[in-house]
């Protein structure tokens, strides 16, 4: 369920604690911004290559955010903003957007950067060759023109916002790749950038080591090394964290409230909490009857204590939310008021559509046919079999006998999911920063394989997603989802159950870092460790 | 010989291209497809993506075409690319054999040279209060599941005592050590893994070993060897022992071929990169070359493994070889 947010920011917060002992106890310090040190973190999962157009996992995403930079870029408040490009302006007609690049940015080698290799990039992305699973934004390009050395014109077929943000996607350097085969070529782990880090070494499994880029266009980054180390484990890494082996890595609830309140951790390392870009769902299949009747659908919702399961499950760590947007994105809509737990009121819903204890069995049944379905959801995801859990709890307590399967990740997409071979799902959805959901709530977009395997349909949302796309006035375009955030809450196809919390901690040496909605880490390279509290040197 | 050995060779190919065959299909009857990990949940790859992929990747031919390409490769010693990062499989395996053929030899290592001894105390002491303690322990240990014990053992060294490292293989300031330094680290990130994967085979080994040698002690030769006089000492080293360790030259034999097995839980919990992870990830991934790759390899050594030790049988013992030859 990661939906890669490579695009939007170096995610440098996934880690550990660095290996140093107990006794090197953090002075005060005048506080002064120094160069020197390093930052190591941890990561679950090794990246597969450093090509950021092939990169479709985390630590890949990871490393690539650092190396290399798109066009644009998404600010700490969730706007657009030039990156490699200076600016830039979209025509009357919404179809043609114009780039002005940055004149002063250099490849890691030293070669100018240069309209040339965005185009080159554009070419590569759209090759049927490539293995890259980007290309579909692109392909909705008409026309890539290089006007000068540091102007590209994109014209669109029609009018397609979200195409500005896709150009987020890390530019490559066509001195260094042209006439190579991109998918099998060496520098997919010798990775030449423009971004604020260089790349130094990569140990297979081991540890990706970066530099600070000196000649980076927004000045050299303070922190010397950033050190990416894989730990497949997640108690490994804790421990790591806790023998300062890692700087900094992502929590659990039960990490952040309890395991992490020792004297030591709290004197050595700093805790955030914000929430994340996602959310978690329970999703029925609208092709089963008895989902198809929206007061079967309201009932269950107002059958289910939200409050119970992030309290239950995140320790309080986290946020209800009543639609299809992240709770910190300008297109979620406040004014949703939420359907709250009343079992009373499910009760009378479920009776309306049908479904009574006609036999005095304990259980709702209509036609002779007992209330039972079977939520499934995927293995290695803890909190999701809880909520599960609690769900199955409270619809016993309507009459509504609930199972729960877990099922193997590759397994439950091709088997279940593809296959529309449930009735609910408890899943999750991680987004991007852009609002455009149409591939998940299109009515189009069912097709095996496809994001709308709940089957939604709604005309209205089909308009306003199309709408959407097209409208570059962000006001009105906020006005468009609003409206989509009410009409989706309204249909409640799927039960929106929590907004989780990101929990990072970094090493408290390390200065500068702050929380925005977009997270931590966005202005990485402002970190940084007073000269006495530097702990790595050489 | 020669002739004998010839047609065991021969013998080897219609067995392995049987095994590759069987593991191929069956492999392919997991459901899920590379694509589908590649890809995860993201609406931002659409299904047409999701099919370019997959016929870039072969996938959509039938499987008896893709199992003929592959085999064709195989004959040329081409195991393929990997379909996750298109790096070469044989690349991909030889950079991890180094580490797990290291840590499971020293792991095989200490496991016979602590086992050994503590079956021979347990025989000399067969009955004792003693004995029975140490069996308890012995057992206790066995039935510890390995991560659990490997937790513990890094919560106390790692955190408590701060005398060994937590996991990885060498430190990150490694590149800059003196070679003596360099030795000293390895050592120390070594020793918690390599003890871990030891400690599972103590219990068998050392019970085979005082089996055998409190069996060897009630032998009527050891009861001539007391009789003529000789020293307890020389009973039990030159006479009983030797006797006794037969069978565990033959564990220690069959263990050959399990060298190249990495073993997932420790690689995972040391953050180890041996073929123990690969061979996880990629069937996670259904990384189907690497996946393939790795049994290839493994069915390879086991099939040299058995013809090796029928060599051996042959060359010792005569009827083995004339009733080959028939």
């Amino acid at each position: 369920m990661i939906l890669i947010s490579f695009l939007l920011l170096p995610a440098v917060l996934l880690g550990c604690s660095p290996a140093v002992n107990s006794s090197s106890l953090i002075p005060s310090s005048d506080g002064t911004p120094a160069y020197g040190d390093a930052f190591v973190t941890g990561s679950i999962g090794d990246a597969r290559t450093l090509i950021p157009i092939l990169a479709s996992d985390s630590a890949s995403g990871d490393i690539c955010g650092l190396i290399f930079n798109g066009l644009v870029r998404y600010n700490p408040r969730l706007e657009l903003e030039g990156d490699l490009a200076e600016n830039w302006e979209v025509s009357e007609d919404h179809l043609t957007i114009t780039f002005h690049l940055r004149k002063n940015v250099r490849w890691h080698d030293g070669v100018p950067f240069t309209a040339k290799d965005v185009e080159f990039t554009y070419q590569q992305l759209i090759a049927p060759a490539v293995k890259t699973p980007y290309s579909g934004d692109f392909e909705r390009v008409e026309l890539l023109q290089v006007v000068d050395d540091f102007t590209i014109r994109v014209k669109y077929k029609e009018p397609f916002v979200p195409g500005l943000a896709s150009w987020g996607m890390g530019i490559l350097p066509r001195h260094l790749l042209e006439g190579k085969d991109l998918n099998s070529t060496e520098f997919s782990r010798h990775p030449v950038g423009t971004g604020s880090y260089r790349f130094v070494r990569w140990k297979t499994g081991e540890l990706i080591e970066l530099e600070a880029n000196p000649d980076y266009y927004e000045g050299k980054p303070y922190i010397n090394r950033y050190l990416y180390r894989i730990i497949p484990d997640q108690a490994t890494m804790f421990l790591e964290l806790q023998g300062l082996g890692i700087d900094s890595t992502g929590l659990t609830p039960l990490q952040f409230n309890r395991q992490t309140e020792t004297s030591f951790l709290k004197r050595q390392f700093q805790k955030f909490r914000y929430p994340s870009f996602g959310y978690t769902y329970l999703g029925f299949n609208l092709n089963d009857k008895r989902f198809s009747d929206l007061r079967v659908r309201r009932a269950i919702t107002a059958a289910i204590d939200r409050q119970e399961i992030i309290q239950g499950i995140l320790l309080g760590l986290g946020t209800e939310l009543t639609g299809p947007f992240p709770t910190e994105s300008w297109a979620y809509n406040h004014s949703v008021q939420p359907i709250v737990y009343d079992p009373a009121l499910a009760k009378w819903l479920l009776a309306e559509a049908g479904w009574e204890d006609h036999d005095r069995d304990g259980w709702l049944d209509k036609e002779g046919i007992k209330f039972e379905f079977t939520i499934i959801t995927n293995q290695g995801n803890d909190q999701r079999k809880m909520a599960a859990e609690i769900i199955q709890k409270r619809l016993a307590e309507i009459g509504i006998s609930v199972k729960v399967q877990v099922i193997e990740w590759s397994s439950f997409i091709s088997e279940f999911i593809d296959k529309r071979r449930f009735e609910a799902v408890l899943l999750g959805w991680s987004l991007s920063r852009d609002p455009d959901l149409y591939d998940i709530w299109h009515s189009s977009k069912t097709k095996e394989g496809e994001f709308n395997f709940l089957g939604y349909a709604n005309s209205e949302v089909d308009e306003l997603l199309i709408e959407g796309r097209r409208t570059f006035d962000q006001k009105e375009r906020q006005r468009i989802y609003h409206r989509l955030h009410e009409l989706i809450a309204k249909d409640a196809p799927v039960i929106f159950l929590y907004v989780p919390d990101a929990l990072p901690v970094v090493h408290r040496r390390f200065h500068g870092v702050e929380v925005a909605p977009i997270g931590i880490g966005y202005n990485f390279i402002e970190w940084y460790v007073p000269q006495g509290e530097q702990r790595y040197t050489r | 010989m020669i002739h004998y050995l010839a047609r065991r060779l021969l013998g080897l190919i219609p067995l392995l291209v049987g095994i590759t065959l069987i593991t191929f299909f069956v492999i392919h009857l997991a459901p899920g497809k590379p694509t589908d990990i590649l890809t995860d949940l993201n609406p931002k790859i659409s299904l047409q993506v999701r099919e370019r992929l997959a016929k870039v990747y072969g996938l959509d031919q039938p499987l008896h075409r893709q199992y003929l390409q592959w085999i064709l490769r195989m004959v040329r010693l081409d195991f393929g690319r990997s379909f996750m990062d298109d790096r070469s499989v044989w690349d991909k395996i030889a950079e991890r054999i180094p580490v797990t053929l290291w840590i499971n030899l020293l792991a095989m290592v200490s496991l016979f040279l602590i086992a050994v001894p503590l079956g021979v105390w347990g025989a000399i002491r067969a009955g004792t209060f003693l004995d029975h303690v140490t069996t308890l322990l012995i057992f206790i240990g066995f039935a510890a599941p390995t991560f659990w014990l490997a937790l513990l053992l890094m919560q106390f060294f790692g955190i408590q005592l701060r005398w060994l490292p937590l996991s990885g293989l060498v430190s990150l300031d490694y590149d800059r050590m003196t070679p003596l330094e360099k030795g000293t680290d390895l050592i120390r990130h070594l020793i918690l893994p390599v003890f871990v994967s030891a400690f599972g085979g103590l219990a068998g080994v050392s019970r085979y070993m005082r089996a055998s040698l409190s069996e060897v002690l009630g032998q009527d030769y050891i009861r001539t060897a007391r009789a003529k006089g000789l020293s307890e000492h020389q009973v039990l080293y030159k006479h009983a022992l030797r006797n006794a360790l037969l069978p565990i030259v033959t564990i220690l034999g069959l263990s050959v071929p399990g060298l190249l097995g990495g073993s997932v839980i420790f690689e995972t919990i040391f953050a180890i990169p041996g073929l123990g992870r690969l061979f996880y990830d990629s069937a996670m991934a259904r990384d189907y070359p690497v996946v393939m790759g790795i049994l290839t390899i493994g069915a390879v050594l086991t099939l040299l493994g058995n013809l090796l030790a029928d060599l051996g049988y042959a060359w010792v013992d005569p009827r083995i070889r004339i009733s080959g030859e028939k």
